[in-house]
């Protein structure tokens, strides 16, 4: 191996652990001391120097002069970062943030670190053209890594701090002592009997509206306005959704009284415009010869749109109003003024009763803890959501895969 | 004929009837077509004879397509077209009030450019336009006619329950034909059906076009000359909307009367 692929896979391997380094820097609570990000830039451009300067003296070619240029801009970011206040403090601006140093020095150690393993593929391949296009391709399946590592954080992280707390009784009964003993056995039930009640009610409305505003109505103002309209609810935060539920539902319709029916009716508002639009695209996505193939064999309209175009729509349906439910599980918002109480609800018994769902009693259990000890409990209950909400998508992935249509 | 009572009729006594001349199907009469403000179909008058293929050719963009699927009303699924004029089928005017649009699509089937089952067995693609209409037939009997009808009986006797996509272009054009027979049609029309296929799947659709009109009328929209030359007995010439020439395909074909019917034809525009 020639001295300037042993310099481009050393630029490599530094780059990347200190692209390593910051961002697993972002994510911990841990303070970054000054002097590693100096030090981490100084070894990244002293590598990107030696490969340039050892480029231009063997060669005596110019290609080199990215690796110089970015070694130095590292280089002046080191000596001029100590001038950076820290914290950074935008009060004075009338912005009440202080903005620590270290989530700047991980950031900078990150995208440094990847911008220079990227270089590390030129000097590699001769400088040719080979280099930039095999590092554009590294990187960019590096930066996919990077935002599915999060997701494989969290779920690494509450499945081992919450697995403890899954025992046969925590699974079968119901809350003891605010939480401290027993289980949640009856929120269990009633989360799952209120996504259950919800998809009854949001399936045939938002298919509806969307068959309507896919086969039968002309493109015009009034379409665009129930599209506004569809998008402006998906774009409203849940706890509007959890206030407009109380106002309406609880106190206007069920006399003040908490109840299943509430919950569902308010999760179903927030989950009406993800199935609306997943099921809009999924009738678009039926090819219109076919809708011309019925009526030109005598076929009416609905006749039409009921054997020719929901069949093969059905699995795209059927996914969006999954993975609307799959949120609504999750929710707290929507259901802590309408629906829930943290203990005593007991199993659902009635639509007109209260329940206790998981969201909830995780945020309850939450707030307890330094009062009572329930940390255990508390991320047992989130890894039972978790499994809920992973479920519920996974069933829509199973679906999908299973009844996908070719046209 | 005209004493029999059409389904497609809702109400006999008020609708305007005419009598047509022997052997004529269907009479296209002053007929104006727009979609939105663009008028793509303009007074155009033509005559299609019964049990005999006519051709509608033209350049793109001419309205060939357009006027075919005038005849069974399928530009009633567009929302900017807006129509005057008359389309008269056995003497009753399809675009009359009291014309049912669904029935006149059964009675006057189509085929479309780009084959286009649907994605049901095969059987259940032949059977669809009985069921949909609520036709009392024997599912077994009806397919097998109908597909022996569209020559596609001996390649797919084996597997009527497999999906249709499984069929080559061909054979699922020819599906589309024989779907479109089970109907009980009288006019069959054809957009460029051959548009999509290759030599051999469009020689196999010209000789079930030939064996078609001993019981069918056929109207078929081709861009290609060779095609409409070879299969049809009557040829219609349409340039930007117009009918500019209207005859016998040997006398279009060798004698055309227009200048611009002999340009396009000798291939000097088009």
């Amino acid at each position: 191996m020639s001295l300037r692929k042993v310099l481009a896979l050393w630029i490599f391997i530094i780059s990347i652990s200190v692209a390593i380094y910051g961002f697993w820097n972002i994510y911990s609570i841990s303070e970054v001391e000054y002097w590693t990000m100096v030090a981490s830039l100084f070894l990244i451009s002293s590598a990107c120097y030696a490969s340039g300067i050892h480029h231009h003296i063997i060669s005596k070619g110019q290609k080199g002069l990215p690796m110089l240029v970015y070694g130095t801009l590292l280089l002046s970011v080191a000596a001029f970062s100590m001038y950076l206040p820290t914290p950074i403090d935008l009060r004075p601006w009338d912005i009440y943030v202080r903005i620590p140093n270290r989530f700047f020095f991980s950031l900078f150690m990150l995208l440094s670190g990847l911008f220079g393993a990227y270089l590390s593929f030129r000097p590699y391949y001769d400088y040719k053209k080979e280099g930039a296009q095999v590092g554009a391709y590294y990187i960019f399946h590096l930066t996919l890594l990077f935002t599915l590592l999060p997701l494989f954080l969290v779920i690494f992280n509450i499945i081992t701090r919450g697995i403890g707390g899954i025992t046969w009784e925590f699974l079968t009964k119901d809350i003891v002592r605010m939480g401290e003993e027993g289980g949640v056995f009856p929120a269990i039930l009633g989360t799952l009997a209120m996504v259950s009640l919800t998809a009854v009610i949001v399936l045939p409305l938002g298919v509806g509206t969307a068959i309507y505003l896919s086969e039968y109505a002309k493109k015009g103002l009034a379409v665009r306005v129930i599209r506004t309209a569809v998008n402006i609810l998906q774009g409203t935060p849940s706890i509007v959704h959890g206030l407009f539920g109380y106002a309406f539902f609880v106190l206007f319709l069920f006399d003040g009284r908490k109840c299943l029916l509430a919950g569902s009716l308010t999760l179903a508002i927030l989950t009406l415009p993800i199935v609306t639009r997943s099921a809009e695209e999924a009738l678009n996505a039926v090819p219109s010869e076919l809708r011309d193939a019925s009526l030109a064999l005598g076929a009416t309209k609905w006749e039409t749109i009921k054997n020719v175009v929901l069949p093969p729509s059905l699995p795209g349906i059927l996914t969006g109003t999954v993975l609307g439910l799959g949120r609504a599980a999750g929710e707290t918002a929507p259901i802590m003024f309408t629906a829930v109480y943290f203990s005593g609800a007991g199993t659902p018994s009635s639509l007109f009763r209260p329940i206790q769902a998981l969201p909830y009693h995780l945020l309850s259990l939450y707030r307890l803890i330094g009062y009572r000890d329930v940390e255990q409990q508390a991320w047992a209950t989130a890894l039972l959501l978790l499994l809920i909400v992973l479920g519920i998508n996974f069933t829509a992935i199973i679906v999908r895969e299973k009844y996908r249509q070719r046209f | 004929m005209l004493a029999k009572i059409r389904e497609f009729i809702k109400d006999e006594t008020k609708c305007e009837r005419i009598d047509l001349p022997e052997n004529t199907k269907m009479r296209v009469q002053d007929f104006d077509l727009w979609y939105d403000d663009t008028q793509a179909l303009k007074s155009v008058d033509m005559d299609v004879e019964e049990y005999k293929v006519t051709a509608i050719i033209g350049p793109s963009g001419c309205g060939k397509s357009t006027l075919i699927r005038s005849l069974n009303r399928m530009n009633d699924t567009i929302p900017s077209v807006r129509t005057e004029g008359k389309v008269w089928l056995d003497g009753y005017n399809v675009y009359d009030e009291v014309t049912d649009c669904v029935d006149i699509r059964r009675k006057v089937g189509m085929v479309f450019q780009k084959p286009n089952p649907f994605p049901f067995s095969i059987e259940d693609n032949v059977f669809y336009g009985c069921e949909v209409n609520g036709m009392d037939m024997d599912k077994e009997k009806t397919v097998k006619k109908c597909l022996k009808d569209a020559a596609l009986w001996e390649e797919v006797n084996d597997r009527l329950d497999e999906n249709a996509l499984s069929l080559s272009g061909g054979q699922q054009q020819r599906l589309c034909i024989a779907r479109a027979l089970a109907t009980e049609p009288e006019v069959i029309l054809m957009d460029e059906p051959c548009s999509a296929l290759d030599p051999i799947a469009t020689a196999k659709i010209e000789d079930l076009i030939d064996e078609l009109k001993n019981h069918y009328t056929v109207v078929i929209v081709t861009h290609n000359m060779q095609q409409a030359a070879r299969v049809s007995d009557y040829t219609a010439y349409m340039y930007l909307g117009e009918l500019i020439e209207f005859g016998d395909t040997t006398q279009i074909f060798e004698n055309p009367q227009e200048n611009s019917t002999e340009k396009y034809i000798t291939g000097r525009f088009g």
